[in-house]
């Protein structure tokens, strides 16, 4: 499957990126396994705190990702 | 007596009349940070002639806030920006009823700033105040208009809003010293808290109103630099909103917190599970006080421990007769901790005890 990944916040700092799109064997993967394959590829999301939204909709660490899919990293924001 | 005149271009639209002015009129509402989030939404909360408007902010004006926090000018440097935002709301609109709060908002004055309000605007700049204000508005089931920024982007959402997700339902807590960075650490273009702010006084208006669709269960992102908004969707989480009733309830009944201790509750707080106790005499000074939960830290090296605190940390400060301790104190709630006490009299008022 390949699907679509946005990071915010901290996370764009962190993976100098805003966008990418990743193409894995797995026709599909929960969104656990995401965030350790995401977190291994870059280390310093390990110790930050954000939740993962897919296709516009907050999900839990269960949720299915299927290809095509769009995965946002959202950390909170703290400044005001 | 509605001033049909000042307010008539707004009340022509028919989603909003003379009913709909006087619902603003008739409006309580309280805004936590008179910073980059605050000034708009206060500007424009005053110009729609919201009659009731609270500012909290601890805070005094610098140079270095003037790039966005466009209600202060030069002439303000030094002065509470609670204070001069109260003057300039009421320049710009004389019929509103101000109260400013020179103080930060924590949980000892949560309780007693909060009482009066329908709806509160999070305008603050950290994590652990915006979990206080979450779980005090999940308690009393008070709408709260939230925006957050991070360089040049900004989040904005309203909790709690007809029985809507919370802050905690959106961002669970997690334990541990993760560290979130604001705006003094990351930088931030002045135009953007501008425009955020401004989507909040909108939220806020829509929710006196009555009109139109309220940012509720969703999540705004918002990109200045590339100009693109993403709304993300989210749920209730019981479990979150549970934590929160329950820290908000216990926050609201116990009684006003005492943060200068007698011996006795100095005592007690010692043996308070997960308290941390701070000695802050120097290495050397006389007599000892020890316990499981007692760290010797001298004032001087207090800054630097202290960032490795979470800010929900409580802890119990003392030194020989309470005037380092107070320091200490005074120092630890302006950095925005939420739980600070100290030993009022110092450990030579505790010679009976011991």
């Amino acid at each position: 499957m390949t699907i679509t990944l946005k990071y915010f916040g901290l996370l764009a700092d962190i993976t100098h990126l805003k966008e990418e799109q990743l193409t894995f064997d797995e026709e599909t993967i929960p969104v656990s396994v995401l965030k350790s394959k995401i977190e291994n590829r870059y280390q310093m999301m390990q110790n930050t705190t954000y939740s993962i939204a897919v296709n516009q909709a907050m999900s839990g660490l269960q949720t299915a990702i299927k290809d095509q899919d769009e995965i946002a990293f959202l950390p909170p924001f703290a400044g005001g | 007596m509605i001033n049909i005149k000042r307010y008539s271009r707004q009340m022509i639209l028919p989603e909003i009349g003379e009913t709909g002015q006087q619902k603003l009129q008739d409006a309580r509402v309280l805004v936590i940070g008179a910073g980059g989030l605050g000034c708009p939404v206060l500007q424009n909360l005053a110009a729609a002639g919201v009659g009731n408007i609270g500012i909290v902010d601890g805070d005094v004006v610098e140079e270095s806030n003037l790039h966005r926090q466009l209600l202060y000018s030069l002439k303000d440097c030094g002065t509470s920006k609670a204070e001069i935002a109260k003057n300039a709301v009421l320049e710009l609109n004389p019929t509103v009823n101000v109260i400013a709060f020179t103080e930060f908002f924590t949980a000892q004055n949560a309780a007693e700033i909060f009482q009066e309000y329908q709806i509160i605007v999070d305008c603050t700049d950290a994590i652990a105040v915006r979990y206080l204000i979450n779980d005090v508005a999940v308690a009393k089931r008070i709408p709260v208009v939230y925006a957050s920024i991070h360089k040049f982007e900004g989040q904005v959402s309203v909790f709690n809003y007809k029985n809507g997700p919370s802050y905690r339902c959106l961002f669970p807590e997690q334990e541990g010293l993760n560290v979130i960075p604001n705006c003094v650490e990351s930088g931030v273009l002045g135009v953007l808290p501008n425009t955020l702010g401004t989507f909040q006084a909108t939220e806020v208006l829509k929710i006196i109103l009555g009109i139109g669709t309220v940012l509720s269960g969703k999540l705004l992102i918002y990109d200045a630099l590339h100009f693109q908004t993403q709304i993300i969707a989210f749920e209730k989480n019981p479990k979150a909103i549970e934590k929160g009733f329950i820290n908000g309830s216990l926050l609201l009944n116990r009684k006003k917190i005492e943060e200068n201790l007698t011996p006795k509750a100095f005592l007690e707080k010692c043996n308070q599970l997960g308290i941390v106790v701070i000695d802050v005499r120097e290495l050397e000074d006389t007599p000892k006080f020890e316990g499981k939960n007692v760290i010797q830290i001298p004032l001087k090296l207090l800054e630097d421990y202290s960032k490795k605190l979470n800010k929900n940390q409580e802890i119990v400060l003392f030194c020989q007769t309470g005037q380092r301790s107070q320091a200490a104190m005074n120092y630890l709630k302006k950095s925005g901790f939420v739980g600070v006490f100290h030993l009022g009299k110092g450990i030579e008022s505790l010679k009976n005890q011991i």
